[in-house]
């Protein structure tokens, strides 16, 4: 009863986010997003009508919907990054960076160990999807933290979007973190109903949060003291930084 | 087990974290702007220059210390612009800041804007960051007249090399106003 109405919920918010982006020709504006919710849409109908025509191929194709929705989440993780600073040109490389970093770096350090372990399948597959939801939490986090230390405005759109990732990944850490700790078959009941809420809750959030297109609007902004001079280019300022910084200190 | 809880905590930090960072701010701008300008008003221009100049200058301590020999003065005074230092370098934090967060401008149509990519901004930008962290780390433990930037004069010995008081980088310090 509870999966038949989280089944429902989850088809009816995933349309309802996607048919609402397309009723205000905003798709475009967030195109890793909405592949990825169209991606989890079209996946989700077809794994259901397996499940309702009983296929003996269900398993493999739960199994596979997983894997990839685990690679497809990184699309949201570069959503964020590269709408956070998108209007600052100084910094606007910085998300993408950012989140390519942490990723590389918690994937050679952290989740790659875990994957050449020499463990059951079914523990190695749960411990990958806690580890790879923590690396995407973390990227998500410190794009968040720099984007405050500067006082980047985010908008609702991205906030929602964030914050539904958020919600959605803290779920996920804990609930597969308590299937590797209980083991796959006690803990697979409540993991199958835990984790299709965690996802309808993010979604409820994103519904919310993308019913509108609501871009950030920034007004230009005169720089104190007269730091900046109108014919100067960005790049010559920052150099001047550097080498005024360099020159005083090196004295 | 222990592992379970260690990402619980990670997991619950991580949402409640977020959701913090993620709350809409209201700031007073106006208020915002005026302690800015405080702040970086003239950083790099004449009197502001020369204060700077003169917070890394020994000469000051110096002369304290060993030609009318009030070492204990002189170690006051070395404490005094050690805070000063530290208030400049968050002055001039606080202004390169405000550098990165202009916005885009407005562009006509058909035109593009003369900066060069943005990945030489980015590395500027992280440069600047890397230099200040470290003058930051230099003043607060070892005072402001330490050699903060490591001397390579020998390298004038070197053929093609020109004197670092003439050339920083890609810009001509000589022509900076």
């Amino acid at each position: 009863m509870l999966s038949a109405v989280l089944i429902i919920s989850f088809l009816a918010l995933e349309l309802a986010l996607l048919v609402r982006a397309a009723q205000g020709r905003f798709v475009s504006q967030f195109p890793f997003f909405y592949s990825a919710a169209a991606f989890m849409l079209l996946s989700g109908v077809v794994v259901t009508v397996m499940y309702l025509y009983a296929s003996p191929h269900y398993p493999y194709a739960a199994w596979f919907r997983l894997l990839m929705s685990i690679l497809i989440e990184f699309a949201v993780v570069v959503e964020i990054s590269d709408h956070v600073f998108k209007s600052y040109p100084v910094i606007r490389l910085l998300g993408r960076s950012l989140a390519l970093g942490i990723s590389a770096v918690f994937f050679v350090l952290y989740v790659l160990p875990s994957l050449l372990e020499s463990q059951r399948a079914s523990l190695i597959m749960l411990d990958f999807v806690k580890r790879t939801s923590l690396t995407k939490a973390v990227a998500v986090f410190s794009l968040l933290a720099v984007a405050h230390y500067y006082r980047v405005r985010l908008g609702r759109n991205i906030s929602g979007i964030a914050l539904g990732f958020c919600v959605y990944l803290g779920i996920n850490i804990i609930n597969f973190a308590l299937a590797e700790a209980y083991g796959p078959v006690r803990y697979a009941q409540t993991l199958g109903v835990v984790w299709p809420l965690s996802y309808t809750i993010a979604l409820l959030i994103w519904t919310v949060a993308l019913w509108r297109y609501q871009p950030v609007l920034l007004t230009a902004r005169a720089l104190p003291g007269g730091t900046r001079r109108a014919s100067e280019p960005l790049s010559d300022e920052l150099e001047r930084f550097n080498t005024e910084l360099t020159r005083l200190l090196r004295r | 087990m222990s592992s379970l809880l260690a990402h619980s905590i990670i997991a619950l930090l991580v949402v409640i974290v977020a959701a913090l960072l993620l709350r809409p701010r209201y700031e007073n701008a106006s208020a915002e702007a005026e302690i800015g300008e405080e702040y970086v008003k003239g950083l790099w221009d004449g009197p502001g220059w020369s204060l700077a100049e003169r917070i890394f200058d020994s000469s000051d301590y110096l002369w304290l210390r060993d030609e009318l020999g009030f070492p204990q003065l002189a170690e006051a005074l070395i404490r005094s612009r050690q805070q000063m230092a530290i208030k400049w370098l968050k002055a001039v934090r606080r202004s390169f800041d405000e550098l990165v967060r202009t916005p885009e401008p407005l562009l006509p149509s058909g035109t593009t804007s003369n900066d060069p990519g943005s990945w030489e901004l980015l590395r500027l930008t992280l440069r600047f960051h890397l230099i200040l962290g470290y003058a930051f780390l230099v003043v607060r433990f070892f005072g402001p007249y330490h050699r903060l930037v490591p001397a390579f004069g020998w390298m004038r010995w070197f053929p093609g090399t020109h004197s670092s008081r003439e050339r920083h980088g890609a810009a001509d310090v000589a022509r900076l106003p």
